[in-house]
């Protein structure tokens, strides 16, 4: 009887790779085949190890834990499987055969089923977990998307709702332009349709998983083991947002008429305003000639402002200033010391965000103007680009109208004379006002 | 393996659930007051860059530690029930006077409240009373994220979808110094600290232990206020229609980071 039991082997490869996440041991886990990466992200990885000075309060509270990151594998293990062998959950609404196809190692299966896409194509990048820290992912500047917290930036969908099937089949044949993220337009409809379910699937997954690991580790609240308790509780509210998605999507109404030279350039003339006034506010980031240089200040997206190293080196600097010798030491010593578990807990440092320059004409999701006004509207889901337009939520924000004219006069920057080689910025009428 | 089989089969596992048994009747109250040990703090300041000047101005009070420099008071800690056995409804005796919608406010480039508390079922109001745009950027854990831009008099609405186990930050893009907290709780039991480090949370269940979590912007793994406070944890059982008094706490500056 001292063989393990399949669960208990389980057990024993998700410790494995939390130990892997945590102390990075050297070969770990290559001969185990590929296993999801607890999310663990953020958290200080010395609440889970065991270390010979924890006193008896310590200990206990390590051992619970413990206890719950087992009930949080188990549940993920029970609901979605493991990369060689996905489980499809009914309650999730994903096409088994479609995450087979994507699902696995690379290459067919014994009867010659396409398998293992996700690992050919993305996995280097996104991570077998869809966590966005595959092996190329550090030498990546936007790092490649994490899809476990539920969030995209690029859709035609309201700021908070889930992108639609068909934005991220266009991701996936458009690939993200000056981006590394690249586009897949040779690959079959079939395998583009199995990818983006797999990518819905790790993005469920990764959504549950951190629901079930705020109650158990966050809100140190026991799980109910009821199976429908947990779905509807972790799973069905998730789901819930990819299904409403299709009714979430923008649709820009009819543009006032720019059909002669005349109106057109009036409506630029609008847009440059609003760019630079003080209700849209376009310039504060975008710079007063759209060239991304608006804010000295450092800007970061959803996934990478979580990450305290710039506030650590905020308070690190103040505290090399304090006059008295023992107390700077001591200040110091804790700073160094919480950074130093800051960065033991996250997989990637963090990374800033630069506003886009608008005069290069390169759009992350599309150069039509339906593309751009959804863009100004929503503006860029998990960033400081801020929704733009009015809706009901914010009934003071920018008119359909002045979407439109900011709509023109972006989509005229990258053609504006300041965008040719050569000449100064603030050296052309009417711009050189907006430099000191 | 069985368990694994059984939440496949969605046939019940066995429920290891231990809700809080609710013991007691009756409501009480709990109060308490924090208060620097040795000598406070100066109030900092956090340069604008003379960003929007003329609405911001140069420098912008830093409020990350803020201590009364005449009574000691410490502002800004918030308390909340880790888990309430029971929670108060208006038929369990004279309601509270109806609280009036919480409306979270912007001006002079700052957030007025620097830490705000909402319970769940209420909706947000996010105000700007500036004559300039701000946004307003809010994406706690486990709920949606949101950045609207706020023009001038504007006022935008949140709504959050499940409680927070910590208070979460709110920032604005545009003004990068901004910044505040707001925690989100299924149960009114909470409460922030006022200028004069005071607190009062009522109607809580009396007459049994309700866990407390108590935490500072500068201690957010919790504030170990007082020895026994591991994690800023404690217990507490109020006096049915009395008051539990926590007195006076001194706070020592090593509790701060
Ligand atoms: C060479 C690295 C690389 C590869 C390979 C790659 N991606 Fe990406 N991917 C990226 C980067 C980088 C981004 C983020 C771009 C950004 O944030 O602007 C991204 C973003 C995405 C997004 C998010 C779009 C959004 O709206 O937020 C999806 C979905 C995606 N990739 C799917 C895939 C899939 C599926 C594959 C395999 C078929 C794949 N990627 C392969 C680098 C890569
Ligand atoms: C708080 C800073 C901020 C403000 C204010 C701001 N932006 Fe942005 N904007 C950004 C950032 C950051 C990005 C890049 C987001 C990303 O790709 O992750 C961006 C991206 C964009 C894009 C590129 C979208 C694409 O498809 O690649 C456009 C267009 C744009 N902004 C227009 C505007 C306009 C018009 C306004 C005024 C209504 C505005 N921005 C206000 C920060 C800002």
């Amino acid at each position: 009887m001292n063989k393990l039991s399949p669960a208990g082997l389980r057990t024993a490869c998700v410790a494995a790779a939390v130990l892997c996440a945590l102390v990075l041991l050297p070969g770990c886990s290559k001969t185990e085949p590929p296993q999801f990466r607890l999310n663990l992200q953020g958290r200080n990885p010395d609440d889970f190890i065991f270390a010979s000075g924890d006193n008896e309060e310590t200990r206990a509270s390590k051992e619970q834990n413990k206890a719950s990151l087992d009930t949080i594998s188990t549940v993920m293990y029970a609901f979605f499987g493991e990369p060689n062998d996905p489980y499809v959950l009914a309650e999730t609404g994903l096409d088994a055969r479609k995450i087979q196809m994507a699902a696995g190692p690379t290459g067919g299966d014994p009867s010659k089923h396409q398998r293992g896409l996700y690992r050919q194509h993305c996995a280097h990048c996104h991570g077998i977990s869809g966590d966005g820290a595959g092996p190329t992912s550090a030498f990546l500047n936007p790092y490649p998307r994490d899809y476990r917290q539920g969030q995209f930036k690029f859709k035609s969908t309201e700021r908070p709702a889930k992108p639609t099937t068909d934005d991220l089949i266009r991701v996936l044949k458009d690939g993200i332009a000056g981006t590394a993220m690249p586009s897949f337009l040779l690959l079959p409809d079939d395998e583009v349709e199995a990818l983006v379910e797999y990518v819905k699937y790790l993005s469920i997954r990764g959504q549950v998983e951190q629901s079930l690991t705020i109650t158990l580790l966050d809100d140190g609240n026991p799980l109910d083991m009821n199976p429908s308790a947990i779905i509807a509780e972790h799973v069905a509210p998730i789901v819930e947002t990819w299904n409403t998605a299709e009714s979430a999507i923008i649709d820009p109404p009819d543009r006032p008429p720019i059909d002669t030279p005349e109106l057109h350039a009036e409506s630029i003339a609008k847009g440059a305003e609003l760019f630079r006034g003080q209700k849209a506010q376009c310039m504060k980031c975008h710079g007063p000639t759209g060239l991304g240089d608006g804010g000295d200040e450092q800007l970061f997206d959803d996934w990478n402002k979580v990450k305290k190293f710039a506030d650590l080196a905020k308070q690190i600097a103040a505290a090399e200033d304090i006059t008295d010798r023992a107390e700077r030491r001591t200040q110091l010593k804790q700073l160094y010391d919480r950074l130093e578990i800051e960065k033991r807990s996250w997989l990637l440092p963090p990374q800033q965000l630069q506003p886009r320059n608008l005069r290069l004409g390169v759009y992350r999701f599309g150069r039509r103007p339906a593309d751009l006004f959804r863009r100004i509207y929503a503006g860029v889901n998990g960033t400081p680009m801020p929704q733009g337009g009015a809706n009901a939520s914010n009934p003071s924000g920018l008119t359909s109208e002045e979407i439109w004219h900011l709509v023109d006069y972006v989509a005229s920057l990258p053609y504006d004379k300041v965008s040719e080689p050569g000449v100064g910025r603030g050296h052309l009428a009417g711009i050189g006002q907006w430099h000191e | 393996m069985k368990l694994v089989a059984a939440l496949r089969a969605g046939g019940g596992g066995s429920a290891e659930a231990v809700v809080a048994e609710a013991t007691g009747t009756g409501w009480g109250t709990l109060k308490g007051r924090f208060l620097y040990a040795g000598d406070p703090p100066k109030l900092g300041f956090v340069s604008t860059g003379g960003k929007d000047g003329a609405v911001c101005g140069a420098q912008v009070p830093n409020q990350a530690l803020v201590v009364d420099s005449a009574t000691k008071g410490i502002a800004n800690i918030v308390l909340y029930a880790r888990k309430a056995p029971r929670v108060f409804k208006p038929e369990d005796g004279a309601a509270p006077a109806a609280a009036p919608q919480p409306i979270f406010d912007q001006k002079g480039c700052l957030f007025l409240s620097h830490v705000f508390g909402i319970e769940v079922k209420d909706t947000l109001e996010v105000k700007n009373s500036d004559p300039i745009s701000h946004n307003t950027s809010i994406s706690p854990p486990g709920n949606p994220s949101t950045n609207p831009l706020l023009p001038p008099n504007a006022t935008s609405t949140y709504q959050f979808k499940r409680q927070l186990s910590a208070p979460a930050e709110v920032t604005c893009s545009i003004h990068p110094w901004m910044k505040a907290y707001i925690i989100a709780r299924d149960d009114p039991y909470f409460a922030v600290t006022g200028l004069d480090g005071s607190f009062e949370i009522k109607n809580l269940p009396a007459g049994e232990d309700v866990e407390f979590q108590v935490w500072h912007e500068q201690a957010t793994t919790g504030l170990e206020a007082k020895p026994g406070w591991s994690k800023g944890r404690f217990k507490v059982k109020v006096p049915a229609d009395g008051v539990e008094d926590l007195q006076t706490i001194e706070v020592p500056a090593t509790a701060f980071h």
